[in-house]
């Protein structure tokens, strides 16, 4: 493997530093970079399947979204009346 | 480009919805590639998750949703103003914001296959095919 005089330097100094062979920091770093790669990949759909799990026991919130967002604007507003925060 | 409507993600995310599985299947049939989500889209579900599931769960479905790697459409004043003519030429149809930028996204995108639960969309007819399809 080909190294540039700087990364060489970088890696000779490193493995000095740490009492580690070179070839071990070699490891280390790719291994690090393989891990930041699969993470940086998507996952697919299945890290959106089954993500929530609340307390809320209604099963049609998905075929009521209108009508939930509605109740939830209305909810706020009267919590705002009440608490004379509405200063409409 | 199939187009994934707030009904879908809602129902996959949680696994309490009584379409959950239907909607997950939907997700895993497509290619994720070919997944898009306005983001009105994402918008109504992240404020519906806020509301009803709480800020953790509605950040567990962000990072969710971020990793992905389902495609989100971008809406600029073009768009807007489609979705507000659309929103004229069907008044009756009890489409809204979201719903509107959804359909106006399609024309764009000349995307005639939408994921949703909200079968009112059907109703609507695309300028670039015969119909647009619903699933699942």
């Amino acid at each position: 493997m080909y190294l540039t005089d700087e990364l060489h330097r970088f890696l000779v100094r490193e493995a000095a530093d740490r009492g580690i062979a070179m070839a071990e920091v070699a490891r280390e770093a790719i291994g690090e970079y393989r891990a930041r790669q699969l993470a940086a990949r998507p996952l697919g759909v299945d890290s959106l399947i089954g993500v929530v799990v609340d307390d809320d026991a209604a099963t049609d919130l998905a075929e009521r979204v209108d009508e939930v967002l509605a109740e939830s604007v209305s909810a706020d507003a009267a919590w705002e009346r009440e608490t004379d925060l509405d200063t409409r | 480009m199939i187009l994934v409507d707030t009904s879908v993600l809602i129902a996959a995310a949680r696994p309490r919805e009584r379409s959950h599985v239907s909607a997950a299947a939907a997700l895993k049939d497509a290619e994720v590639a070919s997944l898009g989500v306005p983001v009105s889209i994402l918008a109504e579900a992240m404020s519906l998750l806020g509301a009803r599931a709480g800020i953790v769960q509605q950040r567990r479905f962000w990072d969710g949703f971020m990793a992905s790697g389902i495609q989100l459409v971008s809406i600029d004043a073009d768009l807007l103003e489609a979705a507000r003519d659309i929103d004229r030429r069907y008044e009756d149809a009890g489409y809204g914001f979201a719903d509107c930028t959804l359909l106006a996204a399609c024309e764009r995108l000349r995307c005639s296959r939408v994921l949703s639960f909200d079968r009112r969309l059907a109703a609507y007819r695309p300028s670039f095919a015969p119909a647009l399809e619903v699933l699942p």
